[in-house]
């Protein structure tokens, strides 16, 4: 066992310091962050030391006080982005062990930026053992490539690496990265122990699990599928009186783990019990590891390590991910869910729970006290497919972290594009999403509202319905059909009106770039597909998913779109707008961007962030819902900045746009991953 | 045969990713030919960059082809049937190969041994051999089986690739002695990420037609690169970035009709703001071919009149990348030494981020990959570097280490054991890129007094000198490449020549000076505590994040030279402490993380029809050369202002950057003086020149005070949601 990598920082001294003792007294390892040894943490004997992007309270000597130097590349919750202690937290004691401002968020570097690549870090660990004589571990979180990074780091000469699964515990992380980047720790072992052994690497290099290890059973199912010890953090603070009241990055914990360092504290966590309780907790635990390994008639973790024979799945995963895992299929126990294989839009009602609502008021300033900026959070996701019920199919598919290969990008402090031009280069969208047209009842000041936000935020505002006429700001209109009025952005063709018809007439759009608006449906995608050589006129394809005709999710007719239109050598000629008001919020923006879309429209998820209410007749503060409205918009710029730059992505335009490759599908039925084209998780 | 080698393509497009290093070289007009055996001395040097599993050399010359019209095809081939068919297809789709070569190799424990088969064809039409290819290679990898690779078809180049270290893959193709001359040539060694490294077709360079690339890095718009092939109709590909780019930059060229330098700016893919109108279509138009991620990419192509050198670094310019220009030839390399060992005189540069160099036989260099003058700062002098060093005063040093050939562990041994003896000052000469020289090295005592200790080096030492350093006083005579005093805590760096990329990092204690010019992301973290306040002074430029996240710490660019533009872009981005001057104007444009002038003017024009803001104030904004903040203020009415702040140039997680422009006063003299003074007495510059950089105006970084700054709220009273 491993009690994994909290800092002092995140944790509040004595719950670092009752770690690392109760590892010594009960001969496991703990980790200890990256906020600097504290004296207590230091006279211990069992730790490994961490080097990380800040270099946060490490010198010559300090990396010298453990087992074994650790470099922090990444972690499950946030892969690709750096380490966070609020300004909140950073009293005093904090700002002299990291020598940073009081007051001051410390925010590590996303990347370590002397290491970009494989031979980057393979320089670091030469470099840190030449400097410390100790063996050095990696940890990373587990993302596409990582039975390639597994075999990459111990190919570079470390002791090991700690692999940290998706939606794993955090002191503070954006919700958005949290809850979409990365793959579950269980394909990752299983996918890195098969890498590893057919390349010769598994030997004397040792593979720690750690995201989500909530209970002993997970530590021998997860060492059966190939690791070499778990580790736990989330679980360490459960025994020591963790709430889970979510709220670490705020300072005030309830259980006094992790709330802000003073120097007058009023009250104080008591070193002795904790220690008594963590030590109980490792006895506990590995005891139960014994019972159950008994069993099983497994005498040793040696014995146990890659026994995937020992088995067994309870129906509801598919063949495919049984695959990856290395579980006979045949070997089935108990029962479980189903996975979705609905390949119809969601229904609306499933789209809109309490905590997606939540998330969308604080983005906007609705409520909150961090409007425009991406949400923070603490502990683990609890987001699809994990935890809540997927509701479409975006829920399946998770987004890519950079991890070693090459450098995440830090969207705080360093460049990333989200620009992007429609109609060659005629239409500069400052974001790669709009408004779609909002439902019916909306009332037309609140449309207006909408339009406005969208000129002076640099977007577009699809007036399909035609309720604004010109409107003071049609500069930024999407017009409806037929309209050809003075100053829209944007001419629209129903598929509907050229399906009956020959060519679009000579300048149907006029001046402006003209699009043909289909449902997002098998037939319109066939239609589209054979009748390609009519559509010269047009600049490219708005799908609605809201068309009473369409009978597929967004996320498979953007796919399909586009893979006919490559397959044309056609892609470059006609954009494709995907819009709908069941798009919930930026993590879908993004992933129907990699799926092929060029930009995204969404309607209701801004309604709902603003506080809009369904049957709301009335808007009394149009000022205050036009800024809450920009506030949306410019968090959700951050959001995709912040998936974009954990992918390693410094343009979405060029990078991010029809780039499956930075996704993955988690469980998914294999029939619709194929029809996304999208890679399984643990896949390499 | 022990495996049988496969290709798991169950789920799609496998992806298989690298590391490792990289050079080039071309001759100039009327110098002679290049040798096999230069070329595999600038790529031996850096062994340790790369491993055993995997190598290559690719050679570009006019004269390879009669008429234009014979290319060369070169194959890998699990056995003779394999090879019996690829024949076969060429015959019915091209014509009869001629001059068939098979060569079996000799059998290699854990490792897949392919066969290479080689053979001329006529071609009269690229298009078809291209689309004969493809197809040849897709049935070579195909139903998860490995059968082969066409790694080659061009007319004007050759490839030598294979599983190995540099040398024993030059010996393998017989490329060990003066065999082959060549208008230019590029190499590779390779240290796979991922698996499988036992087999040849991963190894570089990539060839496509008439261009071939040596890859360093990852490049994570990879699967947008791969529909826009498939968009042409290349569908059979080897799985790794690096083959993406050689087609890429192959069918700009020869099938889009784009000149070398449209698309070499394309591939290296400039932020919006440096971009012509021309341009701009040029990157919309062909989007799927530019390139995101890590890259260092060394190209050759030729045409049959002439020859060309390509070098490509990507827009953080996050891989290392060296030019090297002397009498004869032009060099790109990884690392310094590469070049040093062929020419030890000549003038060595860093491409800026974003950038490209360019050169041919026949006109020279058409593309330096600089806008800064290129000059070298080899030792002290002021500008024209006519004042000798002030080496001749160095004390005499108590012991001397030749490093020719001696590896770093010696080297810090040699350290170790000088100290110990109590040594003062130790010399180390002839340092060729060896790496951690004097890593964790401390200064102090048991009873906590330091010791003096100085080393002095002469050469050009490896990435990560001095890192951790804790007291100890390093003088270098020479360039020092990446990685300079990562997470110094004490002690100083005096550097009488150029720093590259990322020196400096989490600097906390003592002083670094370097004479020339700095790379990327120099004096990121920088900070202070207490009494250790650390400085950091370069003599003339540096390039993009200087003094990123800095927290501390005193940071100076002096621009000795008069550049026009003394740093790059997005200087001082989330800075939270500490000062940074740098000697002249800069534009605010090259501040922080500025947003995009069209965003910021189009919230300005919607507040202009909401009647928030006078026609004549826009138009005031819009004939701004930038709309920066300090600019803005004074135009805007405060309520307008605020939100514009708040929506465009704030985040609650980053300090707003104070920038001002103007002659130094007490503080700052108080701050800088004494380590300017101590600077121009290092290398001894004159003093008149330190007047007048006294005299100077300076463009000052700090960091702000902010409306979102975190209230610490009062103990234990929980902050309301």
């Amino acid at each position: 066992m491993y009690l994994g990598d909290m800092s002092f920082g995140a944790l509040s001294g004595v719950p670092n310091a009752a770690i690392a003792r109760a590892a010594d007294l009960t001969g496991i390892m703990a980790g200890t962050g990256e906020g600097g040894l504290l004296k207590e943490v230091a006279e211990c004997s069992r730790i490994t030391v961490q080097w990380a992007s800040a270099r946060f309270g490490v010198d010559a000597n300090s990396l010298t006080k453990g087992q074994a130097v650790v470099i922090k590349i990444g972690q499950g919750a946030k892969p690709g982005i750096g380490g966070h202690l609020p300004g909140v937290k950073v009293t005093t004691p904090i700002s002299e062990t990291r020598r940073i401002p009081v007051g001051t968020d410390a925010i590590s570097p996303a990347p370590h930026h002397d290491i970009y690549s494989i031979e980057d870090l393979g320089q670091r660990i030469l470099a840190l053992k030449e400097a410390t004589r100790k063996p050095v571990f990696v940890k990373v979180g587990a993302t596409n490539y990582i039975p390639y990074i597994a075999s990459g780091v111990a190919r570079m000469g470390a002791a090991g690496i700690i692999i940290d699964g998706a939606g794993a515990g955090t002191g503070a992380a954006p919700s958005v990265v949290k809850n979409n980047v990365g793959v579950p720790i269980e394909l990752a072992i299983a996918s890195v122990d098969s890498i590893l052994r057919r390349e010769g690497l598994r030997d004397d290099f040792t593979v720690i699990a750690a995201g989500r290890v909530g209970c002993p059973e997970d530590s021998v199912k997860l060492i059966a599928l190939g690791a070499d010890m778990t580790s736990l953090g989330t679980g360490a603070l459960l025994a020591i009186g963790c709430l889970m009241v979510h709220k670490c990055h705020l300072g005030f914990c309830p259980a006094i783990l992790t709330n802000r360092i003073s120097d007058n504290p009023v009250r104080t966590l008591s070193f002795d019990q904790s220690v008594t309780w963590l030590a109980n907790m490792v006895r506990g635990w590995t005891e139960e590891m014994r019972l159950i390994m008994e069993a099983i008639g497994v005498s040793s973790i040696a014995d146990l390590r890659s026994r995937r024979e020992l088995l067994f799945h309870n129906g509801s995963m598919n063949p495919e991910t049984l695959g990856i895992l290395g579980v006979d299929s045949k070997q089935e126990r108990g029962s479980g869910g189903q996975a979705a294989t609905s390949r119809a839009p969601p229904l609306a009602a499933n789209l809109w729970d309490p905590s997606r609502s939540t998330t969308l008021w604080e983005l906007a300033g609705t409520t909150g006290k961090s409007p425009g900026e991406a949400q923070i959070s603490s502990m683990g996701s609890i987001g699809p497919p994990f935890i809540d019920t997927p509701s479409r199919l975006s829920d399946w598919v998770v987004v890519d972290g950079a991890q070693v290969t090459r450098p995440s990008i830090d969207p705080y402090r360093e460049q990333i594009e989200i620009v992007n031009y429609l109609a060659q280069g005629k239409v500069r969208l400052a974001a790669p999403f709009f408004f779609t047209h909002l439902p019916e009842g909306v009332p037309d000041e609140v449309r207006s509202i909408f339009a406005r936000t969208a000129s002076a935020m640099g977007l577009l505002y699809d007036d399909s319905a035609g309720r604004l006429g010109e409107g003071p700001h049609p500069e930024r209109l999407i017009a409806p059909e037929g309209a050809q009025g003075r100053g829209r952005a944007i001419s629209v063709v129903r598929m509907s009106a050229q399906a009956s018809g020959a060519a679009p007439a000579e300048g149907a759009g006029g001046r402006w770039p003209l699009y043909l608006r289909i449902p997002s449906s098998t037939a319109a995608l066939e239609w589209v597909r054979s009748n390609l050589r009519l559509l010269d006129a047009y600049h490219g394809f708005i799908v609605d998913e809201d068309d009473d005709e369409s009978d597929l999710q967004l996320e498979l007719s953007v796919s399909k779109l586009e893979r006919d239109l490559i397959e044309k050598d056609a892609r470059w000629r006609y954009d494709i707008l995907a819009e709908g008001n069941m798009v919930r919020g930026s993590e879908d923006i993004v992933k129907l961007l990699a799926m092929g879309a060029d930009c995204v429209g969404f309607g209701k998820a801004a309604l709902v962030a603003v506080g809009f209410e369904d049957d709301q007749e009335v808007v009394l503060d149009l000022e205050r819902l036009a800024e809450h409205l920009e506030n949306l918009v410019v968090a959700f710029v951050k959001d995709i900045k912040l998936l974009a730059g954990a992918a390693g992505m410094s343009s979405v335009a060029s990078s991010l746009v029809g780039n499956k490759e930075i996704l993955r599908t988690v469980c998914l039925d294999p029939s619709i991953r194929r029809e996304l084209g999208i890679k399984p998780a643990g896949a390499a | 045969m022990a495996e049988y080698p496969t290709y798991d393509a169950t789920y799609g497009q496998p992806i298989y990713k690298d590391g490792c290093g990289i050079f080039g070289v071309i001759r100039k007009s009327g110098a002679s030919k290049v040798s096999n055996l230069d070329t595999l001395t600038g790529i031996s040097c850096i062994k340790y960059r790369g491993s055993e599993f995997g190598a290559g050399f690719a050679l570009f010359d006019p004269s390879l082809s009669g008429g234009g019209k014979t290319h060369r095809i070169k194959a890998f081939v699990r056995n003779q049937d394999i090879a019996g068919s690829i024949g076969d297809q060429l015959s019915a789709n091209v014509s009869s190969p001629r001059d068939v070569q098979l060569q079996m190799p000799a059998p290699r424990s854990g490792f897949q041994r392919f066969g290479i088969w080689q053979a001329d064809v006529s071609a009269s039409d690229n298009a078809t051999l291209e689309r004969t290819i493809d197809a040849i290679n897709g049935g070579l990898l195909s139903d998860g089986k490995i059968d082969g690779r066409v790694f080659s078809y061009g007319r004007y180049l050759d490839v030598f690739k294979e599983v190995g270290f540099p040398l024993e893959v030059a010996k393998e193709y017989h490329l060990d002695a003066d065999s082959r001359k060549a208008d230019a040539w590029i190499a590779h060694t390779r240290q796979p990420t991922n698996s499988p490294g036992r087999y040849p077709i991963w190894s570089h360079p990539f060839a496509s037609m008439d261009t071939a690339i040596a890859h360093n890095g990852d490049i994570s718009s990879f699967g947008a690169n791969l529909e826009q092939l498939n968009s042409w109709g290349l569908r059979s590909h080897v799985g790794t970035d690096s083959e993406v780019i050689a087609r890429l930059l192959d069918h700009l060229v020869r099938v889009e009709g784009l000149s070398l330098l449209e698309s070499a700016t394309l591939l290296t893919n400039p932020f919006e703001r440096q971009f012509s109108p021309e341009v701009r279509r040029l990157l919309i138009r062909y989007r799927g071919a530019r390139l995101d991620g890590p890259f260092a990419v060394v190209a050759g192509f030729c045409d049959g009149e002439d020859t060309y050198l390509l070098a490509l670094t990507d827009r953080s310019k996050f891989r290392p990348l060296l030019v090297g220009e002397d009498e004869g030839r032009f060099y790109v390399a990884s690392e310094e030494n590469q070049i040093r060992n062929l020419s030890k005189d000549a003038v060595v540069w860093a491409p800026e981020p974003g950038s490209f160099f360019l050169a041919s036989v026949k006109k020279g260099m058409l593309e330096p990959g600089t806008r800064r003058k290129i000059q070298p700062f080899r030792s002290g002098g002021g500008p024209g570097g006519t004042v000798p060093p002030r080496d001749a005063q160095a004390p005499s040093a108590a012991a001397v280490l030749d490093a020719s050939g001696v590896g770093f562990s010696e080297v810090n041994e040699f350290l170790r054991r000088s100290h110990r003896a109590g040594d003062e000052s130790v010399r180390i000469e002839n340092v060729s890129g060896q790496r951690y020289i004097g890593i964790g090295f401390s200064t102090r005592q048991n009873d906590g007094t330091r010791r003096r200790f100085r080393v002095v080096l002469s050469g050009y030492p490896g990435n990560c000198l001095a890192n951790l350093n804790d007291g100890v006083s390093y003088e270098v005579y020479g360039n020092v490449a990446d990685d300079l005093a990562d997470t110094m805590h004490a002690g100083s760096v005096v550097v009488h020549g150029s720093a590259r990329d990322v020196a400096g990092q989490t600097l906390q204690g003592g002083h670094i000076f370097v004479r020339g010019s700095v790379g990327n992301r120099v004096a990121i973290q920088m900070r202070e505590y207490k009494q250790a306040k650390p400085f950091f002074i370069v003599g003339e430029t540096a390039d993009d994040y200087l003094g990123e996240y800095m927290a501390g710490g005193v940071l100076a660019v002096l621009n000795l030279s008069g550049s026009d533009r003394p740093v790059g872009k997005f200087a001082a981005t989330g800075l939270v402490g500490g000062t940074i001057y740098i000697r002249g104007e800069v534009d605010p444009a090259q501040l922080g993380l500025p947003p995009s002038p069209e965003d910021v003017l189009a919230y300005l024009r919607a507040g202009v029809t909401d009647g928030k803001l006078s026609k004549d104030a826009f138009e005031a904004v819009s004939k701004l050369r930038y709309p920066g903040e300090s600019d803005l203020a004074p135009l805007l009415p405060p309520p307008l202002m605020a939100r514009v702040r708040f929506l465009f140039f704030t985040s609650k997680y980053t300090k707003p950057l104070l920038s001002e422009y103007r002659h130094l006063n007490a503080a700052d003299l108080d701050a800088l003086g004494g380590a300017l003074e101590s600077f121009f007495h290092a290398f001894n510059l004159p003093q008149s020149l330190l007047e007048s950089v006294l005299a100077s105006k300076f463009t000052v970084l700090k960091a702000g005070e902010h409306k979102h700054a975190t209230r610490i709220p009062p103990q234990e009273v929980p902050v309301e949601e």
